[in-house]
């Protein structure tokens, strides 16, 4: 059919589209620019949201990471210091005990026997720290001691030893009743298992938990008790096998001075990990911060260029929309 | 007489000027209604015998363009449908969220995951189980919440359902009472237009509902079908029926009978696949928002609900909990029935056995649901065994997704994806129809009033009438001449 008249509305009509749809199109634009991130993340993602998800939850899972390895090195560094002194203090009885042997007086061996019991208490409170409201020795127990007092052990120790002939005798029942299941395990080491691994990131766990019945530290409360022992009472045997006990203990006490320090070292393997789970932690948190909000990042010269084209736009449409307006017949009648 | 047969014409010619004036200025007034249908005053030459005798107007005739018109009715039902479905299918999508919103699921489940590794590092801390308890809730109650929303979108749609099913029966009973005037009307000779433009209107609101074609039939009268072939409107108008319903739970669907199916005379209609014998327009889009859109977004939700339920139930995670009996997260308080997974994420809840306001103990969590007392605090265990259970890959009982075993994040991700995928999908469709729409609309509005053409008609009704009454005088002057002499 061919048109002779064109209707008045269809021209408004068109033009109030073309005005709703670029002030539609100039607010997303104003919204992206000012806020630096896309509107529509779906839609700039095109529907696959398993990165964008994935990073954010890699976020929050590090973050939890980093607050477990932060604890664990806090610990580990603890423990390594109370290891450090108690070896420290082992060491330092060492000499005095084998010289003690080796002269025929009675005094040093009586003056080491008292340092060995001063030590021997020193040792178990230490062995009894604490460090932010977890005992460090206890293993799962972490609320109770570690070990009871130098007095309930030594106790123990002399019904042991009673009856014995031989400093060798002695020294061995010393030595059974710290490895038995139903001596010192049962009745003086107060703690739990050991603790387990702390995973300190997403693929690294980390051992930290020495507890006081480490054979480490059995040894080396084996020489201690056995040197604190000789001027005891209950360990009534001539001079000489006294002088042996002196012997003996000394060199329990170096024994156990060298498993303290592989304990030492295997601990600081440990730390290193931990250390090194920490910065890649940091790292990985950094990263995955950028990655996430490089995938929403609004482009803003692109957006800038669209939105001068919309102004522009607009522009023409409104000049277009006045000068038509006033072109009518009607007006050309008057 | 020749004089007075002259005379005869120019009064026909005011008359038919006259006639002409009055629809210039009926379309001039109307200029900015739309559906307004520019009126033209058909004229023809009166003839007695072999003599001419003047002019007649033989009628008003309404200028629409009908397959214009049906194209457009046709794009508007469409344009109905799928901004109803991509509007409903956003909201869900909001409902979900997205992975940097604190509030989102994803967020939910990732804080959760946090608050195991930091417990587990420290078992003995009650602020630490106390932050699992609480992150736990958070993710039940996340679910609940876009659970809700899901079934308020359907209460809505079921609402909905019924005003439109009402207006549809008053449009069609108003069609067929102007049906039965205007053939009464044009039967007697007289102008219908106004009439059927106000039919048209009455159309046009039932085509926004469904898709319909119209069909004329004898004496300017219509008759209305679906493009599904339904019969709508011919002789007498048929009858929606629908009932609505109060409140709408998952359980509720139409296959079951809970909720009302639409029927015409009372016979059963399908809405679906694709609007079935409706078409696709607002209404079918409505059902179809209800019982297929809604409740498949509702799955999505209770096979995650389920996964999540089934992983920290896995055996060998607690020892202290007896198979069969409620695990960490509940169904209501009860273990998982497989068979009773519908609306699951709105019944999910955490376990009040780790919950100290409901008299539970936070170190249940610590040392297993079925401890009878609280075992060293140092045990790590079963927090870093819960935190394994998340974050292993696992095939999904159910959810219709793709083949797979998936994380739990994984799967929440690949849920919202899938939303999404469905949202941009009728987004399209939907820029598509609207600018279908558009352009036909503005193809009609062309063939609407044009001030500019009325004018210049005016012009020349003028001169006419002008003319003819010149002719007036000019006979008169002539009777006085043989009568006056």
């Amino acid at each position: 059919m061919t048109m002779v008249s064109l209707g008045d509305m269809a021209q408004s009509f068109l033009m109030k589209s073309q005005i709703t749809r670029l002030k539609a199109s100039s607010g997303r634009i104003t919204q992206e620019l000012s806020s630096g991130q896309v509107v529509d993340v779906a839609a700039s993602l095109n529907a696959d949201l398993a990165r964008f998800t994935a990073l954010a939850r890699s976020r929050a899972v590090t973050a939890g990471y980093q607050s477990a390895a932060r604890e664990a090195a806090a610990q580990a560094a603890a423990t390594q210091t109370a290891i450090a002194a108690i070896s420290d203090s082992v060491q330092a009885l060492v000499s005095p005990l084998m010289s003690a042997s080796q002269l025929n007086t009675a005094d040093p061996l009586a003056l080491a026997s008292n340092d060995a019991r001063g030590r021997l208490d020193s040792a178990l409170t230490i062995l009894n720290t604490s460090v932010g409201g977890r005992a460090l020795f206890a293993g799962q127990s972490v609320q109770g001691p570690a070990v009871v007092g130098s007095e309930a052990i030594l106790a123990a120790l002399r019904i042991e030893i009673a009856g014995v002939t031989t400093a060798q005798e002695a020294m061995s029942r010393i030595s059974d009743w710290f490895d038995a299941p139903t001596g010192y395990r049962a009745t003086a080491y107060q703690g739990g298992a050991a603790l387990a691994e702390v995973a300190v990131s997403a693929s690294d766990s980390a051992t930290i938990g020495v507890t006081a019945e480490d054979p480490a530290i059995r040894m080396m409360l084996k020489g201690l008790t056995a040197a604190a022992l000789i001027n005891d009472s209950a360990f009534s045997l001539p001079f000489g096998a006294r002088q042996d006990m002196a012997r003996l203990s000394a060199e329990a006490l170096l024994t156990g001075h060298d498993r303290l320090t592989a304990l030492a070292a295997h601990l600081g393997v440990s730390e290193g990990r931990i250390e090194a789970a920490q910065s890649r932690n940091a790292a990985e948190l950094l990263a995955h911060e950028m990655a996430q909000a490089d995938l929403i990042r609004s482009d803003p010269e692109r957006l800038a260029m669209e939105l001068e084209a919309v102004q522009s736009n607009l522009e023409l449409v409104y000049a277009i929309t006045a000068r038509l307006s006033r072109l009518s017949l009607t007006d050309f009648l008057r | 007489m020749s004089i007075s047969s002259a005379l005869s014409s120019a009064l026909s010619g005011l008359t038919a000027t006259s006639r002409m004036a009055e629809v210039t200025a009926s379309n001039v007034s109307n200029a900015l209604t739309e559906g307004y249908a520019r009126r033209e005053v058909q004229l023809s030459a009166r003839n007695l015998g072999q003599t001419g005798v003047g002019v007649a107007v033989t009628g008003v005739t309404r200028r629409i363009d009908a397959p214009l018109l049906q194209d457009l009715r046709l794009s508007s039902a469409s344009f109905g449908e799928r901004t109803l479905t991509s509007a409903f299918l956003s909201r869900v999508e909001q409902a979900l969220g997205t992975a940097d919103q604190a509030g989102s699921l994803s967020a939910r489940i990732a804080t959760l995951e946090r608050s195991l590794i930091e417990a587990a590092a420290r078992p003995e801390a009650e602020a630490r189980l106390a932050a699992v308890v609480d992150a736990a809730r958070s993710l039940t109650e996340g679910l609940g919440d876009i659970s809700r929303t899901i079934q308020s979108e359907r209460q809505t749609a079921d609402a909905r359902i019924a005003g439109e099913v009402q207006l549809l029966n008053a449009a069609l009973a108003g069609v067929a009472e102007i049906n039965i005037r205007i053939r009464a009307f044009s039967s007697a000779g007289r102008d219908v237009s106004a009439l059927m433009d106000q039919r048209q209107q009455m159309v046009d609101s039932i085509a926004a509902s469904i898709p319909i074609r119209e069909v004329a039939r004898d004496h300017n009268q219509i008759a209305l079908y679906t493009t599904g072939g339904t019969i709508l409107l011919d002789g007498s108008p048929v009858e929606f029926g629908f009932t609505p319903t109060r409140l709408i739970t998952p359980d509720l669907s139409v296959s079951t009978g809970s909720l009302s199916g639409l029927t015409v005379n009372g016979r059963e209609v399908t809405t679906s696949p694709a609007g079935g014998r409706l078409g696709e327009g607002r209404l079918s889009a409505l059902f179809e928002v209800r019982d297929t859109l809604a409740p498949a977004a509702q799955a999505g939700l209770d096979a995650l609900a389920r996964d999540l339920i089934e992983r920290v139930s896995a055996p060998g995670i607690d020892p202290t909990h007896v198979p069969g009996t409620p695990g960490l997260f509940t169904d209501r308080g009860l273990a998982l029935d497989p068979s009773d997974e519908v609306g699951l994420a709105s019944r999910i809840r955490v376990n009040t056995l780790v919950v100290p306001e409901a008299g539970g103990a936070l170190w249940r969590l610590r040392d297993g649901l079925g401890a009878a007392v609280a075992g060293p605090g140092g045990f790590s265990d079963r927090l870093m065994a819960l935190s394994g259970a998340l974050r292993e890959t696992r095939v999904q009982a159910s959810g219709g997704l793709a083949e797979g075993a998936r994380s739990l994040a994984e799967f929440a991700s690949d849920i919202s994806s899938m939303q999404s995928v469905r949202r941009l999908g009728a987004e399209a469709g939907t820029a598509f129809a609207a600018a279908r729409q558009d352009a036909l609309r503005s193809e009609l509005l062309r063939h609407g009033v044009d001030t500019d053409e009325e004018m210049q008609t005016l012009l020349l009704i003028e001169q006419a009438y002008a003319a003819n009454a010149k002719v007036v005088q000019t006979v008169d002057d002539m009777i006085n001449i043989l009568l006056g002499m």
